[in-house]
C-alpha cells in the first residue's frame, strides 16, 4: 500500500512522461508481485465496483472527526472529495496498524465488505479509519467509494513495465491483452522471459525508408528501381502464426484486433509469415483491449497494404532480392480486398516519376517509395510537398531545464480556437529569442510547465498530412507539423478547421 | 468600548492612538512581524520585538525610527499599557496585548502552536477579547510535526540524488525557509543551497543565533559551481525562470499549508507538495482561543466563517472582523 500511496502522490504533480515512467517503475520495484499486479490492474483503469455510497459515510465520518454535520459538509465543499476529508480529519487512535498490503485489501477486506448488507459496509470501512495509517485512508476510501482515479497513459505503463520486467514490448502488450486477474502468479507470468507466447509475438526488426528528394537519385539508372505509392495509414506488421493472424501497430507499439475480412484474406498466406505494411482506416479498430467497448473492427473497411515480406514460412527473407519478395507478394495476395500489395507505379524514367510524385497527394497518397530491385532492396521515400496552414499559437510547454519549447497551435472552429498541432521550437537563439520575449509578456495562465498565451500570433505550419484524431476537440490533427515562419496576418484570418478537413483521407484512395 | 477597531489603514486602537500592522504610513505603528503584508514603510515610529527589528529594517530600510521592545515589557501608548508576546509564527513575531482600564485585548498577529526550532514558542496570554488570525480556518488543515516533513524532504532529495537531479523546494523567503533550514539542521542534512532572495533573512537569523543547516548560495552567476543532487530553497517567484534553468534538470516542490489538499497540489504546477505552515491549524486555533479564556473572539485574516460558527456553538461571542469603511 505504501508504494501505491507514494505513486499516487508522485503522479499527481508530474507532467513529464519520462518522470512519470520513472515513478511507475519505482513503485513496482518497491512492491511484491501480488501488490504489483493489483497496481497494474488499477492503473489500467480496472476500478473495483463501488462498495459504499459516499453519502452513507457522511454521518459516521463527521462523528469520527468530532465535527458538526454542517462543518463536515463545509470541508467536503472545500475539498471536493469526501475520501480526502475523512483522511484529513478523522481522529485516529494511537498504535495504528502498519503496512497492509494492497492485495489484502483487494482480495480479502473488500470482498468481506461486499458480502455485508450495504447498510453495514460503511461502518466496517469506518472501523479501518482508526487502524490504517492516515495516508492509506484516502486511497482506501476512494477505492471503496469507486472514486479512485490513477491515470497513466498506456505508453507510460508499457515503458515502465518494460523497465521493471525486462520483457519486449510486443510480448508485454500481448500478455496484457489476454484475460487476466491480478495475482502474484499473473505478475510472475507477465515477466516470464520464456513461455509459449514468446515466439508467437516475436516482431522482426524492420528497416525504415530513408526520406530523400527525387532529385537525389537522378544519377541512378531508373530501371534498377521500382516505385510504389505510399499509402496513408499507420505502419504495422501482419503476422501469421499458429493458424491465426495478428496485427502489430508499430508506432503505438500495441496489438490491433484483426477484422474478420482481413483474417480471411490472410488465410491464404503460409504459416509463420510476417508482412510489413500499412493499415488503412484503422482508427475504428483501436484499441485492441478486450475490456473496452468499441465497435467491432470488422464493421469498417480496414485494409492492410503489404509493402514487404519480413519472414516467409519461418525464414528470414530480409536479405533476399527485393524483386523476389515483391513477386511473392503479387502471387499470394489479390489485387483488391482487405489484403493487397502496395500499389506499384508503372512509370519509366525519372521524368514520369517526377510527374507521379506531384500527383501523389491528389491521388490520396503520401508520396512514393523507391525500392532497388536487387539485393535486400534499398528503400527511399519521397514524400509529397508539405501542406501549409496558418495556425494561431495558443500555449507552450517548457520544462525549465530544456532549451526547446513545445508550442501548441490552433485553428478556428466557428468562433473558438481548437488545437491541431504541437511543434518544437528552440527559444534560445535568433527568432526563438524574440518569440521568448513575446511569450513572457503575453502569458496568461500557467498549468505546471504549460502556459497559455494571448491568441495573437499566427505561424505558417508545414505538415505532411491531416489525419483524424477522435480524442482532439478538432477531431483532426496535423501530422509531423513544423514551424516555417511567422505569418504577418491577424489571428482572425488564420486557417479554419474546415480548411484542414478537406485534406482528410477519404475512405478509399484513388 | 472596543479597544481595537478596523480602519482603512489597518487595526486601530483609539484609546492608545496607535495602529497594528498598518498598510500605510501612520503616526505610531506596532508591528507583529516582518512579513510584507504586515509592515509598510512611511510611519512616524515603529514598535516591534527586538528580534523582529532587524527583519523590519531589512524590509523597509534603515531610515525609519524603530523602537525594539522585549517580550513582556509593558510600555505606555496613550491611555493604554501595551506589551508584546511571542506568537511562534517567525523569528520575533509577536501578539499585541493591550490593557485599558480593566479590559485586556490581545491581537494575535500570525501565529502557530507547533514546535519550531527557528523561533520563540507561542505564549498564551489571558485576555477578555482575542483577535485571532484564521488563515487555515477549516478542520481540513491539521499539521504534522515539522520534523516529519523535514524527513520527507530529505527522502525526496535522496531519491533525486540517485538520478543526479537537484531538488528545488519553493517556500517563502522569511520564516519558512529558515524553519526548514533549522529542522534540516537537526537532521544533519549537510549543505542546503539557497536562492539569492533567501540569503539576507537567513543571515539575519544566523546572526541572531538560530541554529540551522549549513547554507550556501546556489546559482551565483559570478562563480557558478555546478551542483547536482542537492536541495535548493527558493522563493515561488523564481519558478520557471532562468535561475531555475541554470540548476539543470531538477525536481520541484512547494512547501505550504495549502498543499494539504490534492486539488491545490495538482494545480500549483510543482512536482509535489510538502504540507508545512507557520500559521495555526484548525485544532491550534480552537485550543488557543480556549486557553486565552477570552469571552469574545474576533476572527480576521482568512476565511473565518467556519471558525466563527464553531465558536458560537461553543457558547462564545464570536464575529468576523468587520470591513473598515473607506476614509
Ligand atoms: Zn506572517
Ligand atoms: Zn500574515
Amino acid at each position: 500500500m505504501d508504494a501505491l500511496v507514494q505513486l499516487v502522490r508522485a503522479l499527481e504533480g508530474l507532467g513529464d512522461p519520462a518522470r512519470r515512467i520513472e515513478a511507475l517503475a519505482r513503485a513496482w520495484r518497491a512492491s511484491a508481485p501480488a501488490c504489483s499486479a493489483w497496481m497494474l490492474s488499477l492503473l489500467t483503469g480496472r476500478r473495483p465496483r463501488r462498495l459504499v455510497n459516499p453519502e452513507d459515510l457522511l454521518p459516521e465520518s463527521a462523528r469520527a472527526a468530532g465535527m458538526a454535520p454542517w462543518l463536515f459538509e463545509d470541508c467536503i465543499r472545500r475539498s471536493g472529495d469526501i475520501a480526502e476529508v475523512i483522511a484529513l480529519t478523522c481522529r485516529q487512535e494511537a498504535g495504528v496498524t502498519g503496512e497492509i498490503p494492497l492485495e489484502r485489501w483487494m482480495e480479502n477486506e473488500f470482498p468481506i465488505m461486499r458480502a455485508l448488507p450495504p447498510g453495514e459496509r460503511a461502518s466496517r470501512l469506518m472501523e479501518w479509519r482508526r487502524r490504517a495509517p492516515r495516508e492509506h485512508l484516502l486511497i482506501l476510501n476512494q477505492l471503496a467509494c469507486g472514486t479512485f482515479r490513477l491515470a497513466a497513459a498506456r505508453n507510460e505503463l508499457a515503458a515502465a513495465l518494460r523497465q521493471v520486467l525486462g520483457v519486449p514490448a510486443p510480448l508485454l502488450a500481448w500478455r496484457l491483452m489476454q484475460d487476466w486477474t491480478p495475482s502474484a502468479d499473473f505478475w510472475r507470468a507477465l515477466g516470464d522471459p520464456a513461455g509459449g507466447d514468446v515466439e508467437l509475438t516475436r516482431i522482426p526488426e524492420t528497416s525504415v525508408p530513408m526520406e530523400i528528394r527525387l532529385n537525389d537519385l537522378a544519377e541512378e539508372n531508373a530501371d534498377n528501381w521500382q516505385a510504389f505509392w505510399v499509402p496513408r495509414g499507420e505502419s504495422a506488421q501482419l503476422i501469421r502464426r499458429r493458424g491465426g493472424t495478428l496485427l502489430w501497430r508499430m508506432e503505438e507499439q500495441d496489438w490491433m484486433i484483426c477484422p474478420d475480412e482481413l483474417e480471411a484474406a490472410a488465410r491464404n498466406l503460409p504459416d509463420r509469415t510476417v508482412l510489413l505494411g500499412v493499415v488503412e482506416n484503422g482508427e475504428a479498430a483501436k484499441p485492441a483491449r478486450k475490456n473496452t467497448s468499441r465497435k467491432p473492427a470488422d464493421e469498417t473497411d480496414i485494409r492492410f497494404i503489404a509493402m514487404d515480406i519480413l519472414e516467409w514460412k519461418g525464414e528470414d527473407t530480409r536479405l533476399s532480392p527485393f524483386a523476389d519478395r515483391r513477386m511473392q507478394l503479387d502471387q499470394s495476395l489479390g489485387g483488391a480486398g482487405a489484403l493487397t500489395p502496395q500499389a506499384a507505379i508503372p512509370a519509366s524514367g525519372w521524368n514520369e516519376l517526377t510527374m507521379a510524385h506531384r500527383q501523389s497527394r491528389a491521388r490520396g497518397y503520401r508520396g512514393l517509395d523507391l525500392r532497388r530491385r536487387q539485393d535486400g532492396g534499398e528503400w527511399f521515400r519521397c514524400l509529397a510537398d508539405p501542406l501549409v496552414f496558418h495556425c494561431v499559437l495558443t500555449s507552450y510547454r517548457q520544462e525549465s531545464w530544456s532549451e526547446e519549447a513545445e508550442l501548441t497551435f490552433a485553428v478556428w472552429d466557428g468562433r473558438g480556437l481548437v488545437p491541431v498541432a504541437a511543434a518544437p521550437m528552440r527559444l534560445e537563439d535568433g527568432d526563438g529569442q524574440a518569440l521568448a520575449g513575446w511569450l513572457n509578456s503575453h502569458f496568461r495562465e500557467r498549468f505546471g510547465p504549460v502556459r497559455t498565451v494571448d491568441a495573437q500570433l499566427v505561424f505558417e505550419l508545414a505538415c505532411e498530412d491531416v489525419r483524424p484524431a477522435p480524442r482532439r476537440k478538432a477531431g483532426l490533427e496535423l501530422v509531423h507539423a513544423r514551424v516555417v515562419a511567422r505569418a504577418a496576418i491577424p489571428a482572425s484570418r488564420a486557417s479554419r478547421v474546415e480548411d484542414l478537413a478537406g485534406f482528410l483521407p477519404r475512405r478509399s484512395p484513388q | 468600548m472596543d479597544l481595537v477597531i478596523p480602519h482603512p489603514r489597518g487595526l486601530y486602537c483609539p484609546p492608545g492612538d496607535f495602529f497594528i500592522d498598518p498598510r500605510r504610513g501612520v503616526q505610531t505603528a506596532v508591528i507583529t512581524h516582518a512579513h510584507s503584508d504586515h509592515v509598510a514603510p512611511g510611519s512616524g515610529g515603529y514598535i516591534c520585538s527586538s528580534r523582529c527589528a532587524p527583519l523590519v529594517r531589512q524590509r523597509i530600510g534603515a531610515r525609519f525610527n524603530i523602537r525594539p521592545v522585549e517580550y513582556g515589557e509593558k510600555f505606555r501608548l496613550g491611555g493604554c499599557w501595551v506589551s508584546l508576546h511571542p506568537a511562534g509564527h517567525i523569528l520575533g513575531s509577536a501578539q499585541v496585548r493591550i490593557e485599558w482600564r480593566d479590559e485586556v485585548w490581545v491581537v494575535s498577529g500570525d501565529y502557530k502552536r507547533d514546535p519550531d526550532p527557528s523561533c520563540e514558542p507561542f505564549e498564551v496570554v489571558a485576555c477578555d477579547v482575542f483577535i485571532t488570525e484564521t488563515t487555515f480556518g477549516s478542520p481540513l488543515y491539521q499539521w504534522r510535526p515539522g520534523e516529519e516533513i523535514a524527513r520527507e524532504v530529505l527522502a525526496w532529495r535522496g531519491q533525486a540524488r540517485e538520478c543526479g537531479r537537484n531538488c528545488i523546494l519553493y517556500c517563502y523567503s522569511l520564516g519558512k525557509a529558515q524553519r526548514l533550514l533549522a529542522e534540516l539542521g537537526r537532521l544533519d542534512a549537510g549543505v542546503v543551497y539557497l536562492h539569492g532572495a533567501h540569503l539576507a533573512p537567513t543571515i539575519a537569523y544566523h546572526e541572531m543565533g538560530i541554529p540551522m543547516a549549513k547554507f550556501q548560495l546556489a546559482g551565483d552567476a559570478s562563480k557558478r559551481e555546478l551542483i547536482q543532487g542537492e536541495l535548493v530553497l527558493a522563493p515561488p517567484n523564481a519558478r520557471g525562470t532562468k535561475w531555475e534553468a541554470s540548476l539543470g534538470e531538477c525536481e520541484t516542490a512547494f512547501a505550504s499549508g495549502w498543499m494539504a489538499l490534492a486539488n491545490a497540489r495538482r494545480n500549483k504546477g510543482y512536482d509535489r507538495g510538502f504540507v508545512i505552515s507557520d500559521h495555526a491549524d484548525w485544532n491550534s486555533l480552537l485550543r488557543t482561543i480556549r486557553e486565552t479564556g477570552a469571552r469574545r473572539v474576533i476572527a480576521m485574516h482568512g476565511d473565518a466563517a467556519a471558525l466563527v460558527q464553531t465558536l458560537r456553538e461553543q457558547g462564545l461571542q464570536a464575529e468576523e472582523l468587520a470591513e473598515a469603511r473607506a476614509v
